[in-house]
């Protein structure tokens, strides 16, 4: 995997994401917290209380109790890096934020595919998907890009239906896809 | 000597048709992921695990076997020519390769750069090979405190000595145990997080979780990063007058393959770390160690060879203990608990024939890559050439269509989404996404282990881990593992101050 690309000033990128860090910490204490009460919803009977409390409910709540614990640690080491936060040059923001639309788009495009595979079927959702991204992701004209979504559509089918005999999502054409 | 031929035609005779078959695929699909950029052995063996449903238990250990070490070894073409590491681990391989490649000598540093990883594979795996089964002796007298230990020792590791703070990584590790509580109890049956659906009785499907993590939260990153393509020039073929430098430079060779198993058992150390070190010492204890960094074969040697014995030496701790040391591992380990093999010590006595299938494996991949990377090196070239958009949309249907095929259920999609999202989520707030998915795969070892010593313990679990000297220094080890960065800066602070 890609390490993340390596920016210009670290420690002002360091001191500048103390409001990310805090908003881990949140998630994480909060997140700590409901899997903490949630454990007290488990069915675990006075025989089955054993270890020391380490039980089926007792060693999820250690887990969440410690990542409550953690949560406040990096909690407090957000307010750290806030005392010391120092202005962090824009740079490239606009072109950051293309790319973050363009990964949004691509993501809804999948959630809605996601939606529609059962009920379509892969033969007519796939190429749709498939064309729809490679018009957000590469800029591709709408006849090559439906092109390339046919073809990888085919490749895949054939590839599962075929090579590994894994029948899809058949959808609309039920009972008549190959 | 003798019993050495006796074992190592014995294990021959264990791998047939269908797993050389197999490992070839995961050689040549391996190296492709490892060419192109921003995938790498990581993402090529996730995609792959849903595949391995289907095969038998070496078969499927050897398609994953085959994309780590193709995949550790691409990286390393594009090094060379387009002057961009393929792969993190090939970082150092460009120091040298891409200045010899601009000097009108690729072929040279392509051919240097196979036989480095060929030479480091092959000692990685005899390193194995014969390491393993001694550790694994040592392993199988351990109760569950030391099981506990070793597993708390690889998780805090991981999550101190990967990328980012060591907060972050215990949270991620953290994370990841709680991932894997979902579903039935292992002792009571007692159902726990399944948010009143049965589908979550066994638990998140361990193929969702990873795809998503890994692949979707990658495409993603992609996607929003400023896309260009690559673009490969000049005729690279094979340099055979490199081969007389196995015998010229044999101790370049052997000394950065070493340093590079050494550093693989190490959990969470890995291969950029090995590259960099025996690259270090290459030019320390060369002549003229100026000509580093500007086209010098021994740097090239020295960061191959290293990372590709890496690769073997990652396996030794999740063979003979259970644990893995690195998040390519955990994902091979997590294929091998699909196929109802648990790694660890015990597999040197229940499970003998795949345990010897992957040795074999292992050896011939080995073996195999030196011919395989020559030969179709121009192919691999071209791979290059391939537009970003039709990659990501080609791991984007992998992804999804192996997840899907795994359970045949549109509910692994959404787990597969969701967990895309943490991932994206978790790489931008500097979270690593390694101590997840370790801590997944060790959930159940930890708390099973840790519930058992509970027990046995009674009410004085600090007694019972006192009593246990072994377990005790195991933890000592898992403390210092997390006080490690923190000392780190420490050092350096007063390093920079004095």
């Amino acid at each position: 995997m890609t390490d993340s690309p390596a920016r210009a000033d670290p420690e002002a990128e360091q001191a500048a994401g103390w409001r990310t860090d805090l908003a881990a910490s949140l998630v994480s204490m909060g997140l700590g917290a409901w899997l903490f009460w949630q454990t007290f919803s488990f069915n675990v009977t006075a025989s089955e209380r054993v270890g020391g409390g380490i039980d089926a409910a007792g060693y999820p709540r250690l887990l969440a109790g410690l990542t409550v614990l953690l949560g406040i640690a990096l909690a407090g080491r957000a307010l750290w890096k806030w005392r010391r936060a120092r202005p962090v040059p824009r740079g490239d923001a606009a072109g950051r934020g293309g790319g973050r639309l363009r990964a949004a788009l691509s993501f809804a495009v999948l959630l809605l595919y996601t939606l529609l595979l059962e009920p379509l079927g892969f033969l007519v959702a796939t190429p749709l998907a498939i064309g729809a991204l490679l018009r957000i992701v590469g800029g591709r004209g709408a006849l090559h890009a439906a092109a390339a979504a046919i073809a990888f559509t085919a490749a895949i089918f054939v590839f599962f239906r075929y090579g590994v005999n894994i029948v899809l999502p058949e959808g609309l054409l039920r009972g008549i896809s190959p | 000597m003798a019993e050495i031929g006796a074992l190592l035609g014995e294990l021959g005779g264990l791998v047939g048709v269908a797993q050389v078959s197999a490992l070839l695929i995961g050689l040549i699909l391996g190296i492709v992921v490892g060419v192109l950029p921003g995938l790498g052995p990581l993402l090529g063996v996730t995609l792959a695990i849903p595949f391995t449903f289907h095969m038998d238990p070496v078969s499927s250990i050897a398609l994953l076997i085959g994309f780590y070490q193709g995949g550790s070894y691409g990286g390393a073409v594009t090094a060379t020519v387009l002057g961009i590491p393929g792969t993190p681990i090939a970082a150092a391989t460009l120091l040298d390769a891409h200045p010899m490649a601009l000097a009108g000598r690729a072929s040279e540093a392509v051919t240097l750069a196979t036989l480095a990883s060929w030479i480091g594979g092959l000692i990685g795996g005899a390193v194995l090979l014969l390491t393993a089964p001694a550790l694994a002796k040592i392993a199988v007298r351990f109760g569950p405190a030391e099981t506990f230990a070793l597993a708390a020792l690889g998780l805090t590791a991981i999550a101190s000595l990967s990328q980012g703070s060591t907060l972050k990584g215990l949270l991620s590790g953290l994370f990841g145990l709680m991932c894997a509580t979902i579903g039935t109890d292992p002792f009571t049956g007692i159902a726990r997080f399944n948010f009143g659906r049965t589908e979550f009785s066994g638990g998140l499907t361990f193929v969702a979780l990873l795809v998503g993590l890994f692949a979707i939260s990658e495409v993603l990153m992609q996607i929003e990063r400023t896309l260009r393509g690559w673009q490969a020039s000049g005729r690279i073929g094979v340099a055979f007058s490199m081969f007389k430098t196995v015998f010229t430079r044999f101790f370049g060779y052997v000394r950065a393959s070493l340093i590079g198993v050494g550093i693989g058992i190490i959990p969470a150390v890995g291969g950029v770390t090995s590259a960099f070190l025996a690259y270090k010492l290459a030019r320390d204890f060369s002549k003229e160690p100026e000509r580093f960094g500007k086209g010098a074969p021994e740097g090239v040697i020295a960061s191959e060879a290293a990372n590709s014995a890496t690769t073997g030496g990652a396996l030794i701790p999740m063979l003979a203990l259970g644990i893995p040391g690195d998040p390519i591992v955990a994902v091979m380990m997590g294929g091998l608990l699909i196929h109802g093999v648990t790694p660890g010590p015990m597999l040197f006595f229940t499970n003998l024939d795949v345990l010897n299938g992957i040795f074999a494996t292992f050896l011939i991949g080995a073996l195999l890559l030196l011919p395989l990377g020559l030969a179709l090196l121009p192919l691999f070239i071209r791979v290059l050439r391939v537009p970003l958009d039709y990659m990501l949309a080609g791991v984007l249907l992998l992804a999804v269509f192996g997840t899907f095929a795994v359970q045949r259920q549109v509910l692994d999609l959404w787990i597969m989404w969701l967990f895309g999202i943490v991932g994206y989520a978790m790489r931008k707030a500097g979270f690593p996404l390694a101590p997840l998915v370790i801590g997944f795969v060790l959930g159940p070892i930890v708390e099973v282990n840790l519930r058992r010593a509970a027990t046995l313990a009674s009410s004085d679990m600090a007694g019972y881990f006192l009593g246990r000297p072994i377990a005790l220094g195991i933890l000592v080890l898992a403390l210092l593992a997390l006080a490690f960065p923190v000392l780190r800066a420490l050092w350096q602070r007063r390093t920079a101050a004095g």
